[in-house]
């Protein structure tokens, strides 16, 4: 689980990007991309690439979206 | 152990998929709304074996370069299809509501893909990194 509120706000969005309707991909899209960049403002990481953000963050996405992926199996299995 | 008994068949349907849109693309075969859902599809069959091979269990070397190989084989399908259908002037209109700029937005999601696996930066810089970002540990 993400600590902080800027970092898990990126997660979901990454999240939701991935798992969202092919027809919904640009919008989330660009939730994702104003996220990342209001992180790097206000970190003054302007310099850092949105794509070495997204590599950055690699670690925590990847339990984010595990957790995530388990939590809806475990959802699912219960309403079966 | 041989180097077969090693393979998923995730992957193995993963490149099954792949191998056949790429063939139907080279044809034009369906056309491209038909082949821009079969692009999205294989999408989905990717990320059901990049949760089970990567996400859920440790990923061994060989799952790590089927994942490189079937994603770098779908961001070039993907961008494929965003030349051909920006020359068309776009995809027709069509009931899941997919445009072009859901096409390219999936591409970007691709090369994000292709960052957070297969990236060039060393542990040590992602994690000092991490830590200016958002002041605590990786995990």
């Amino acid at each position: 689980m993400a600590r902080n509120p800027e970092l898990e706000a990126i997660l979901q969005a990454r999240y939701d990007l991935e798992t969202c309707e092919p027809g919904q991909k640009a919008e989330c899209r660009a939730r994702l991309d104003a996220l990342i960049l209001a992180a790097l403002t206000k970190a003054g990481k302007k310099d850092l690439s949105p794509r070495a953000l997204i590599e950055v963050t690699a670690v925590a996405y990847q339990e984010f979206k595990l957790a995530r992926k388990r939590g809806e199996r475990a959802r699912l299995s219960r309403t079966r | 152990m041989i180097a077969a008994e090693m393979e998923s068949p995730r992957w193995q349907a993963v490149g099954l998929v792949l191998e056949q849109n790429a063939r139907d693309l080279q044809a034009r075969r369906y056309g491209l709304l038909p082949e821009t859902v079969s692009w999205f599809k294989a999408i989905d069959l990717f990320r059901q074996a990049e949760l089970e091979r990567m996400i859920e269990r440790k990923p061994a070397p060989v799952d790590k370069r089927y994942h490189k190989t079937w994603l770098a084989a779908l961001i070039a399908e993907g961008e494929r299809l965003v030349t051909e259908v920006r020359r068309s002037g776009g995809l027709q209109r069509n009931t899941a509501g997919i445009k072009l700029s859901d096409l390219e937005a999936t591409v970007e999601e691709l090369y994000d893909t292709h960052a957070e696996w297969h990236g060039s930066l060393r542990p040590e810089r992602r994690a000092a990194i991490f830590r200016q970002l958002f002041d605590g540990p990786e995990s």
